[in-house]
């Protein structure tokens, strides 16, 4: 089941104004080399600004050119496959909050490295946690390398797809020597890559120089790369949301003939995070209506470019595990999904990704998997129709003991794994606990009982001597 | 030997497979297997490990019916074997159970009717739409430890207090419980009409079953 929001001719005309923009106001790209390839290329080029505007033509080649399907792996070997036009969606988490809501305690504090250990590893024993995002940037590490240490934490504490952020080439680097480790090899890693790597541009149509080396370096190793372009209507975008998404697109397409350039087996999934700004606050909204139709349209147009993409979602701004967060959430969630997102980041955050919550992430859980329930939508042949069933069993009407209600049941209903849906008094009388109180019961089972991966010794090590000689250079 | 076949149909219960239950209770007898221990070992351990799964939330309600389903198509073999060796199966209690007068909901009332059975329960199911008489005769006919009355419609609810009341006036009272479910009931409800218990759901209405017994 999809969400039609924009039209056909829509998309097409966000289509033309991307091109058209790209042609004429084009990106700023801080790498001289670079810059070269795209004048070879047929850009127009000024070195001295920095400048390369982009004409259509090569846009339009780039586009048929670039994957059409991504595919992720995990530490087990399991594929996720990211493609358009797929019934499969897939959660995942978001980064990188530097707090966190101790539930026990009620406080809001710094989040440290055995949070993130923590909320890596519940997220790795939860099922509609399809890819990891580094939740949490830990205070208690030398901030210059805090990113190896997210790497490390990341990795040693789940199984599945770690996506994580580059800030500069090193950063890079590093994240790819270290998951070569985990694999056995920088090939392997090639072959199945269990990380991918996010770069962020800077809105309007910039690359910051660090960012532009790590997006380099990951491109030219063959790493799935997430191209995040998260423009603030209102703010460094028009508030109108056409303008707001074609700007998005359009720095988003430029990453693409970037990355097409440098090689051609470039592995890239565009990710938006195009956002709001209130106007009363002038802080970001996340957690709002726009954000939810900016993203289900966002995908609509990758769609219409057959190419895959990434999108923030099942997002708040609430600072509470509370209605507004459970409202917002799902609304964020569920629409860009219907739009077509392929995966949805945004689970264990809260108060517009900067706070992270345990038993938020277990909450979540349950909203990505009506989410994905929603998306299969009704699937209607004659064994789901049933009509000999239903003229066999007539006005009696009993389906309770059929084998059809058994054979079916399961594919059929989605169950929830801490949502209540007891009648009244037995959950009166079992305490009237609430579904916080009921999560933080389930993240305290998951964290006794669930192991992290299995890392040698051996691997471990080598792991930390990378964040060791990372910290070496930047004590230097 | 035996060991194999019991085996054999306590995985077919486990599978909520009916047909072959029944078929390998046919077997059973026809080894000449002991019908009690073949009820114990075949049966009961099995509907055991169903009723543990299910208060895990490991499997769910369409199975918990389909399991005791399955046993019941064992123990239909197995209860006239039993009468031919003038021998009792060990059970929990009896209880009587039936959805009231003009209410021909049923699902509520088959659930507890498989949990109470999955539970070590005798159930004797009286179906839907049971008169206040038939409750009554059958009180008297079937001797129940406890009857269970159902009742989803708001215009039923009197039914209930109708039988309570019946009860009393024939003196069968203190020789049964009663325990009220349905979703329009409450425990102000069966305090006010004088049940003995009140299942807020089905785990609960086991949980009253077990106790009412116990204080028997």
């Amino acid at each position: 089941m999809l969400l039609n929001i924009l039209s056909k001719n829509e998309i097409y005309n966000v289509h033309l104004s991307c091109l058209e923009i790209l042609e004429f106001v084009g990106v700023k790209v801080p790498s001289v080399k670079m810059l070269k390839m795209l004048s070879d290329a047929g850009a127009e080029v000024d070195l001295k600004e920095q400048i390369a505007k982009i004409p259509s033509y090569l846009v339009e080649e780039m586009i048929k050119k670039v994957p059409h399907k991504v595919a992720l792996y995990d530490r087990e070997g399991m594929k996720i496959d990211v493609k358009p036009k797929s019934k499969e969606v897939f959660f995942g988490t978001v980064g990188f909050a530097t707090r966190i809501l101790d539930f026990e305690k009620g406080e809001y504090r710094s989040l440290r490295s055995e949070d993130l250990a923590r909320l890596t590893l519940l997220a790795d024993a939860l099922e509609n946690m399809d890819v990891y995002m580094t939740t949490g940037s830990p205070s208690d590490v030398p901030l210059e390398i805090v990113d190896r240490y997210m790497w490390l934490i990341s990795l040693m504490n789940t199984r599945k797809h770690v996506v994580n952020e580059a800030n500069h080439r090193e950063g890079a680097l590093d994240a790819i020597k270290m998951a070569s480790e985990i694999v056995g090899g920088f090939e392997e890693l090639k072959e199945k890559p269990i990380i991918s790597i996010l770069i962020s541009i800077t809105s309007p149509f910039r690359y910051d120089k660090p960012t532009f080396e790590a997006f380099l370096e990951a491109v030219k190793a063959d790493i799935p790369v997430y191209v995040n372009s998260g423009p603030l209507a209102g703010a460094n975008s028009p508030v109108t949301l056409a303008g707001t998404l074609t700007l998005n697109v359009t720095e988003l397409l430029s990453s693409i003939v970037i990355s097409r350039l440098i090689n051609k087996r470039s592995r890239i999934l565009p990710a938006s995070w195009a956002r709001t700004m209130d106007m009363r606050e002038g802080s970001a909204v996340l957690g709002g209506p726009e954000f939810a139709l900016l993203h289900a349209a966002f995908a609509q147009v990758m769609d219409y470019y057959n190419i895959p993409c990434v999108a923030g979602g099942i997002l708040s701004d609430a600072k509470a595990l509370d209605v507004q967060v459970g409202s917002e959430k799902t609304l964020t969630a569920l629409i860009p999904v219907l739009g077509g997102v392929n995966i949805v980041h945004g689970m264990g955050l809260i108060a517009s990704e900067n706070l992270a919550s345990l038993e938020q992430l277990v909450i979540d859980n349950e909203i990505a998997g009506m989410a994905k329930r929603i998306r299969k939508g009704i699937d209607v042949n004659e064994e789901t129709l049933a009509t000999d069933l239903i003229r066999k069993t007539g006005l009696t009407g009993g389906f309770f003991k059929e084998k059809h209600t058994l054979m079916h049941f399961k594919s059929q209903l989605w169950f929830p794994k801490v949502f209540d849906r007891r009648i009244l008094d037995a959950w009166l009388s079992e305490g009237a606990v609430t579904i916080d109180q009921k999560a933080h019961k389930e993240v305290e089972k998951i964290i006794s009982t669930h192991k992290p991966p299995e890392i040698s010794k051996e691997t471990e090590e080598k792991l930390m001597e990378i964040v060791k000689e990372a910290e070496g250079r930047s004590v230097k | 030997m035996n060991g194999e076949v019991l085996d054999e149909l306590k995985e077919a219960i486990l599978s909520f497979d009916s047909e072959k239950a029944s078929e390998i209770a046919k077997k059973a007898v026809s080894q000449g297997i002991d019908p009690l221990k073949a009820i114990e070992e075949g049966v009961s351990r099995a509907l055991n490990e169903i009723g543990t799964k299910y208060e895990k939330g490991e499997i769910f309600l369409i199975e918990l019916m389909m399991a005791a389903e399955a046993s019941k198509s064992a123990l239909k073999i197995f209860e006239p074997e039993l009468r031919k060796q003038r021998k009792e199966k060990k059970t929990l209690g009896k209880v009587l159970i039936g959805t009231v007068e003009g209410d021909i909901h049923e699902i509520g009332k088959n659930i507890v009717a498989a949990l109470l059975a999955v539970n070590g329960f005798d159930v004797i199911d009286l179906g839907v739409d049971v008169s206040v008489d038939t409750f009554i005769s059958k009180v008297k006919e079937t001797k129940p430890d406890i009857i269970g009355l159902s009742a989803l419609l708001t215009t039923t609810l009197p039914i209930q207090k109708k039988i309570i009341d019946k009860l009393r006036e024939e003196g069968l009272q203190d020789k049964v419980k009663v325990i009220i479910g349905g979703a329009p009931t409450s425990p102000e409800w069966a305090e006010e009409i004088g049940a003995d218990g009140y299942g807020a759901d089905a785990k609960e209405a086991v949980k009253i079953a077990k106790k009412l017994i116990r204080a028997t």
